[in-house]
């Protein structure tokens, strides 16, 4: 198999740069769900492909490489059957050669059953963490009948005594697994910036003929903390761990550059060129590689049954998640992890995450909230919501929890019963297929136009009107 | 019942309607299109912070405390 070469990730911003950037870069990398809707419809979530998008990506004159964001194989939930069963469903079109996915978890097991971590969360890294891992990626490998890789996570904790060093936890992964590493450079050089291992340790570490694929980005600081946030160009000291350790690497397939939709803009076309022109240097430094070889695991699979997950793990997600996402945890390691900073750092990122997701989905409701009630206010109530509800991965499911929560209150603002009640409409019909009536007794369409353009609706005409919103009903079958 | 079309919504609105009719179904169609999930991250995620500085910078208003009725 030839390689697939040099490239970046998808985003919808970057779409003209793609299809005139010619020999520019050979390879799109793709985050499947984020070509996905998320549907209740039918009680089980299911997911459903935006097929306009999908369609324009698969038109792009490049290799494509699957990166799963949504089935993260660190952790004791196994891979979603859904998620599966779409993401299995294109890989046909995409000609992924691999699939991967974080080594990390972002869901833990409770009372009541699964709730969202809100973000990616470093796994236990010990034995029993590294057996579950593999068998994860050998099941993940199995379904998708690709190759698998994992990519090397951000990890914001500080070292513990009671668990593998970083190199040493991806290592023994990948030999379990029998699988691929994707080798988040940024990833690592962040956790050293914290105070993790040195990256040269971390790499020293693995077996360099599994890395198929390497991740490049840009980052910031925050709260002390240097941040993984994809927010534009690499830094030296990245292209740096690069040139030293791309041509050791004997079976490099990709080297990928991530940036997020919201920070591509800024970056510019210009910005993401010179980007892949370093990185173009950087691919002819190493020795070609002729026939890249990656393959799937050897021997079988055994899926991951709950029960069988060790305790020590269920302990260490359920005390992790639920102080990720600010709830308690009443146990002797939610005291340990309490003084690590890097717990507050979580807490304060997933809030954010949420309130981003929120923003999204109900972008003229949040809009009437700050105008009427300012930001400190907003953020009190986002946190009152937080504090009763677990996160969700897709903005529809965030924005329908935050609606519901939402109309609870009985805020007196004017405008908002319209507002709020035209936007969870929206998403009712979209994501549970749900019929609402919505009374106005003001222009909708002017009421909605002020405040996009950050306006209360003061002196929008009086007019009493319904808006029906529904899910289009299919035709009679024959 | 059949089962809804996957993706699709219909926004039904009286005969009689007098408002910007082609303005609500854009707007409508913006707020569907952004329902879908966030792409890989590790760090700060800014939708909330650049939707809170474009209404501080577009108001004009007196910012009032928050009163709930519970």
């Amino acid at each position: 198999m030839r390689p697939p070469g040099i490239g970046c990730v998808f985003v919808p911003t970057l779409l003209p740069f793609l299809r005139e950037a010619g020999n520019a870069l050979s390879v799109v990398e793709v985050e499947p769900q984020t070509l996905w809707e998320l549907s209740r419809a039918g009680g089980e979530p299911d997911y459903r492909l935006n097929r306009r998008r999908f369609d324009e990506l698969v038109a792009l004159p490049y290799y494509k490489l699957a990166h799963s964001v949504g089935m993260p194989v660190g952790g004791s939930r196994g891979p979603e059957a859904a998620q599966v069963r779409l993401l299995r469903s294109m890989l046909p079109l995409l000609g992924s050669p691999w699939a991967s996915d974080h080594l990390s978890f972002n869901a833990f097991l409770d009372d009541e059953g699964w709730k969202g971590a809100g973000f990616f969360l470093p796994p236990r890294q010990t034995a029993d963490g590294v057996q579950l891992a593999a068998r994860n990626l050998r099941s993940l490998a199995a379904e998708l009948e690709l190759p698998i890789a994992f990519e090397t996570g951000v990890n914001y904790l500080r070292p513990r005594r009671d668990e593998l060093s970083d190199g040493a936890y991806f290592s023994e992964v990948a030999a379990a697994a029998d699988c691929g590493i994707l080798l988040d450079l940024h990833n690592l050089w962040v956790n050293e910036c914290n105070g993790r291992c040195k990256v040269d340790d971390v790499i020293a570490a693995l077996p360099l003929e599994r890395i198929w694929e390497i991740h490049v980005a840009g980052g910031t600081d925050y709260m002390g903390h240097r941040l993984d946030a994809h927010s534009g160009a690499v830094p030296d000291a990245v292209w740096e761990l690069a040139a030293t350790w791309i041509p050791q690497m004997p079976n490099l397939g990709a080297l990928i550059f991530e940036v997020l939709d919201e920070h591509a803009e800024r970056l510019g076309t210009e910005g993401v060129r010179n980007q892949l022109e370093q990185m173009r240097r950087l691919w002819m430094s190493r020795e070609p590689t002729k026939n890249l070889l990656v393959s799937s695991p050897a021997g079988g699979f055994d899926q991951v049954a709950s029960q069988d997950v060790p305790r020590a793990i269920k302990d260490w997600e359920a005390t992790l998640g639920r102080l990720a996402i600010g709830w308690e945890a009443p146990s002797d390691l939610a005291a340990t992890l309490q003084d690590d900073p890097g717990v507050g750092l979580f807490r304060h990122l997933v809030l954010e995450a949420r309130s981003g997701l929120i923003a999204i989905g109900l972008r003229h409701t949040t809009t009437l909230l700050l105008l009427t009630l300012g930001s400190a206010a907003v953020e009190r109530l986002i946190s009152a919501f937080a504090a009763e509800t677990a996160p969700e991965l897709y903005a529809v499911a965030e924005s329908d929890a935050f609606a519901s929560f939402l109309a609870r209150q009985a805020l007196r603002i004017p405008f908002l019963d319209e507002v709020l009640g035209l936007e969870h409409a929206l998403i009712r019909a979209a994501f549970c297929g749900q019929t609402t009536t919505v009374a106005f007794t003001h222009d909708p369409a002017e009421v909605l136009s002020c405040l996009e353009r950050g306006r209360l609706p003061d002196e929008c005409a009086s007019l009493c009107t319904q808006v029906v919103i529904s899910a289009a009903i299919a035709a009679p079958a024959g | 019942m059949s089962d809804p079309m996957p993706g699709i919504v219909n926004v039904y609105v009286s005969k009689e309607v007098s408002f910007d009719l082609p303005k609500m179904n854009k707007i409508t169609a913006d707020i569907l299109g952004r329902l879908g999930c966030p792409q890989c991250h590790s760090g700060r995620i800014l939708h909330f912070r650049t939707l809170e500085d474009f209404v501080v910078n577009a108001k004009t208003l007196e910012v009032r405390e928050l009163g709930m009725d519970r």
